[in-house]
């Protein structure tokens, strides 16, 4: 079957899915209803998933297709292939996961159904695939909101609960303002290219003014940056947190946030390259490299997350919270090496995207069971749990390991080819943000891990293996790519990056070396190092050990130990008070709203008061009441 | 045909059955109209009689219900009927709508401010030229002229607000003629009725001031020169209305009262009313894939692609702000928590209608372009 049609198919599978679900809900019985939704949702995510990889290595095909009495312009490429492939994959896990999520047990939300959650993660599955495949702008305006539609469902899933609506309605407005920016930019390049194919702007792109290309480009970045949750529209992932824990993961992994990095690579990296290439590099160029004012622009709003987002992680005991502070930095990283451009800097921030949906998303996974068993989301509660729950701490460990980029894992790999992006610009700027960005993520992942170790709080037993079973997939996914980067790489990775650049910077060896313009790499040989110098290390230890009694100035140590935590006191309070006061848009987006309130009210008052004198001239009882 | 069915339903209606014998007017007339459009407006409309019966309580009705459902017929058939008879049957129209909105007892100040207005728009539409065209955009509601309308949705029933909200537009505005007053106008009445609405206690206020605001779409269409897209708009703001009056009929029932403040948690109880609000309510602020965002892009992309930028952005501001707040009525209104015992939920016509309108307003996003052009001939 021809590309398209198949991207076509991955489109509609997990939206007649959604659609069976709600037949299922509504004319089965209850009981053999939950096992029929919950084989629904697996058995699509794996048909999308066959789907998807079945595209790997067809290249490029574009057409026009009626279904159904709609018509669809789709195209299916290497750079749609990744990101479809990485909300496929992960997609399924979510699902699977979600099978073992709604039942009595859980005690975060007990006597929830997984209906809904079925039925939106269904549809966002397809929506998604309907983002990437998209090549009418019109279309992609459509499944632009009808993700944002879904998160918005799921966000507000415990609707009863006054955060999820406020997240909820965070979400909607938010990322709308991005789609209405898609929305506008589109239109406005109609008027002169009069095509809404994604690659007949492309095309036409020196047929537009200047003036006007360049509000068009301004337009689509903004356009991705709420859903890319980019600074300052970061503030509303925090809050989605409140979505179902299956949900929470893809929304925040593999999804939602995705869409807009796929915006920024699909125009910035393909669609607009042709006319960026003509341009000159700004005034900073000493501090950003020799970048065009778009890569500028969105290198510069990469960096500046980075340093936000995992900086906000540090205020946040919430389990769930913290991990979407992670990923707000995490997101930052793709869109610098986005930013920074070229063939290295997309591959690099294509091959951070899908590893951050293992490592991130397993992060997700391990914090719902947590909250299954205990029903808690406060980290301050929490201890122990290595004992209680030794896989998914087991789990949550490798994560931790993986965002901090300790090789083998993935993470490592293409953290390393970020920097390495930024060390070719000759970005001292961006780099210094990508390098604090990384030390602080090494440190909330201390933050996180923390729950593990320690005296037993609880006295709760392991998950079952419906969460444990993606859990596991997850690690080893970030394991697989990190020791075998080169898979990846070569299928889906290096083909999208070459397919704007032409030429690939990399060359890949047998055992997963990787030959690029400064070196050589190998996760496996670095991992090998580290972990076989600390196991040397211990061996030495344990032959060496023996207790003696320590004094020091003739007390023992911990009568004169130092709180460690003292240590970050100054960089905590400093980032506490940026925080406050410079970096939290939600302070003015709280002023902004406040503001719409009162003249709403003054415009209503002022109204009320004509009314009523008219009403009064109209013999009415309305004026007397006000009197 | 069409218009003796009307007649015909509207005697019969005053001695048996007259829900019945009004929705089945409506329909057989839809049967019979001329275009595609009237027949769909007079099928929304006999599916917003049918849900709207028991609307007004019996001891709130000043005169019985059989003459209100002949008057309803009438109304309908003098809005059919303004392109042929000009302002005689404009002034019928606005005799039976005035006869309508008294059924309720409470409702005498907002039908003598009604009727001001609309003697008012009916004199400018004598005098013709632009004063016409400035009583044709009094008698839509459009701000600075929309006092009537708050007045006149905020005591009436679903049924006769469902039909002043979307079949009398619909009627009325193909009447418009392209003008920058128009534009005007429209952009004011954007603007004024997105910020009112924030700041409503009430759903049916709240309706009311997103009334205005959406018939400032069909007025800029109009004030274009697009009757496709002002087509478009209409048929989908009676069908996002629709179910909007319909589920606060059902909240009203159960609850005897539509202020928000005072609602709250409904959706457990009413699920579908709870559903079609929310889906009414995205998709009457345009979001896609719903039926509500087809006219208004083919407007945006007239606005941009003709120059208009900032009006355009203008009008997107405005429909940010009315998002804004049509979300937040139906999180306060029917998601909030509650612990209510002993509702009942939806009656069966309304269950029935709202689920009908749902699927309209899924169906209709996605063939839209179908859709347009059965109504329009491909706009």
């Amino acid at each position: 079957m021809a590309g398209a049609y198949t991207a076509l198919l991955a489109i509609v599978v997990p939206i007649i899915s959604a659609l069976a679900v709600v037949g299922v809900h509504f004319f089965f019985p209850k009981e053999i209803g939950r096992s029929v939704k919950k084989a629904i949702g697996v058995l699509a995510g794996l048909l999308t998933l066959y789907l998807v990889l079945s595209l790997i290595g067809t290249g490029i095909d574009t057409k026009v297709i009626s279904f159904f009495g709609m018509t669809f312009a789709i195209r299916a490429d290497p750079l749609a292939l990744v990101f479809s492939f990485v909300s496929a994959l992960f997609g399924l896990l979510a699902l699977a996961y979600n099978t073992g999520f709604f039942t009595p047990e859980n005690r975060a939300h007990e006597g929830s159904n997984e209906f809904r959650s079925s039925f939106f993660m269904l549809l966002f599955l397809g929506a998604m695939q309907g983002v990437v495949f998209s090549e009418n702008l019109l279309q992609l305006f459509v499944f632009y909101e009808l993700i944002s539609l879904c998160s918005y469902g799921l966000i507000s899933y415990w609707y009863h609960e006054f955060h999820s609506r406020h997240g909820a309605m965070k979400c909607l407005m938010m990322t709308h303002i991005g789609s209405l920016s898609l929305l506008v930019g589109s239109l406005l390049q109609y008027g002169y290219t009069n095509t809404f194919m994604i690659h007949g702007l492309s095309q036409s792109l020196f047929s537009i003014p200047s003036a006007v290309l360049t509000a068009v480009m301004l337009l689509f970045i903004v356009a991705a940056m709420p859903k890319a949750v980019q600074f300052p529209f970061h503030s509303w992932l925090e809050e989605a947190t409140y979505a179902p824990t299956p949900a929470t993961a893809f929304l925040h992994s593999a999804a939602l946030v995705k869409a807009g990095i796929y915006i920024l690579a699909r125009f910035f990296s393909d669609v607009f390259m042709p006319y960026l290439k003509t341009l000159q590099p700004t005034i900073l160029a000493p501090l950003i490299g020799n970048l065009d004012p778009f890569h500028a622009i969105i290198a510069l709003v990469g960096a500046t997350t980075i340093v936000v987002g995992v900086s906000f992680g540090f205020f946040q005991e919430d389990i769930k919270k913290i991990i979407a502070c992670g990923t707000i930095s995490q997101l930052g990283y793709m869109v610098l090496a986005l930013g920074a451009g070229g063939a290295l800097g997309t591959t690099a921030a294509l091959f951070h995207m899908v590893n951050h949906a293992f490592s991130w998303g397993l992060l997700f996974f391990c914090a719902g069971a947590i909250m299954y068993r205990t029903g808690l989301r406060d980290m301050r509660k929490m201890s122990g749990l290595l004992g209680n729950m030794p896989i998914t701490a087991g789990t949550a460990i490798v994560a931790a390991l993986a965002i901090s980029s300790v090789p083998p894992l993935s993470d490592f790999v293409s953290k390393w080819l970020i920097f390495e992006t930024l060390i070719n610009l000759n970005a001292p700027l961006l780099f210094g943000a990508a390098f604090i960005g990384s030390i602080l993520t090494a440190g909330i992942a201390i933050k996180m891990v923390q729950i593990y170790f320690g005296p037993r709080r609880f006295k709760v037993k392991e998950v079952g293996p419906a969460l444990l079973l993606p859990q596991v997939g997850s690690m080893g996914m970030s394991l697989f790519l990190g020791i075998f980067p080169q898979v990846l790489l070569t299928f889906l990775i290096i083909p999208a990056a070459s397919m704007a650049f032409g030429h690939v910077p990399i060359s890949i060896s047998m055992f997963g070396l990787l030959q690029s313009p400064i070196g050589f790499l190998s996760s496996t040989v670095a991992g090998i190092a580290i972990f076989g110098g600390i196991a040397i290390g211990y061996v030495l230890f344990l032959s060496t050990y023996r207790r003696v009694d320590i004094y020091l100035g003739g007390l023992k140590p911990e009568k004169i130990a130092y709180d460690s935590s003292q240590l970050y006191f100054g960089v905590n309070r400093g980032l506490n008070i940026m925080k406050i006061t410079v970096l939290d848009p939600d302070t003015y987006y709280r002023k902004i709203v406040g503001f719409g309130f009162s003249v709403s009210e003054r415009l209503s008052k002022m109204e009320s008061l004509i009314d009523g004198k008219l009403t009064g001239i109209l013999g009415g009882r309305e004026e007397e009441k006000q009197q | 045909m069409s218009s003796e069915m009307l007649i015909l339903g509207a005697l019969l209606s005053y001695f048996v059955y007259p829900e019945i014998i009004g929705t089945l007017a409506l329909l057989v007339s839809a049967y019979f109209a001329g275009d595609a459009l009237t027949t769909l407006l007079l099928f929304l409309a006999s599916l917003t009689v049918w849900a709207g019966i028991e609307d007004v309580p019996k001891d709130s009705a000043r005169y019985p219900k059989n003459l209100f459902y002949g008057l309803l017929l009438l109304f309908v058939y003098s809005l059919l009927n303004v392109g042929y008879g000009g302002v005689v049957f404009t002034i019928l129209s606005i005799v039976f709508g005035t006869g309508m909105i008294l059924y309720n007892r409470e409702a005498t100040d907002a039908a003598r401010k009604y009727l001001a207005f609309m003697a008012v728009a009916v004199l400018l539409i004598l005098g013709g030229g632009m004063w016409g065209q400035l009583g044709l955009l009094i008698e839509l509601g459009l701000a600075p002229f929309h006092f009537w309308l708050p007045a006149v949705y905020s005591v009436s029933g679903s049924a006769l607000t469902a039909l002043f909200s979307g079949l009398k537009p619909a009627m009325i505005a193909g009447h418009l003629e392209p003008s920058t007053l128009a534009m005007v106008v429209a952009a004011i009445s954007a603007l004024v009725g997105a910020v009112l609405m924030i700041s409503q206690k009430t759903l049916r206020r709240v309706l009311a001031y997103s009334s205005i605001h959406e018939f400032a779409f069909v007025a800029m269409a109009m004030g274009l020169g697009n009757l496709g897209v002002m087509k478009i708009l209409v048929l989908a703001h009676f069908i996002n209305k629709a179910a909007l009056f319909i589920s606060t009929k059902a909240v009203i029932r159960q609850l005897g009262t539509d202020e928000i403040e005072k609602l709250g948690g409904i959706a457990n109880h009413m699920p579908i009313a709870a559903g079609a609000f929310g889906i009414a309510a995205l998709s009457v602020s345009g979001v896609p894939p719903l039926v509500g965002y087809y006219g208004k892009l083919l407007l945006y992309k007239q606005m941009i692609t003709g120059g208009s930028l900032y009006l355009a952005l203008l009008f997107l501001v405005a429909e940010f702000v009315a998002l804004a707040g049509m979300i937040r009525t139906w999180f306060n209104a029917f998601m909030a928590d509650s612990r209510r015992r002993g509702l009942s939920g939806e009656a069966f016509n309304e269950k029935s209608v709202l689920i009908i309108l749902i699927v309209l307003m899924v169906l209709g996003g996605l063939y839209a372009g179908l859709l347009s052009s059965v109504i329009v001939g491909g706009a």
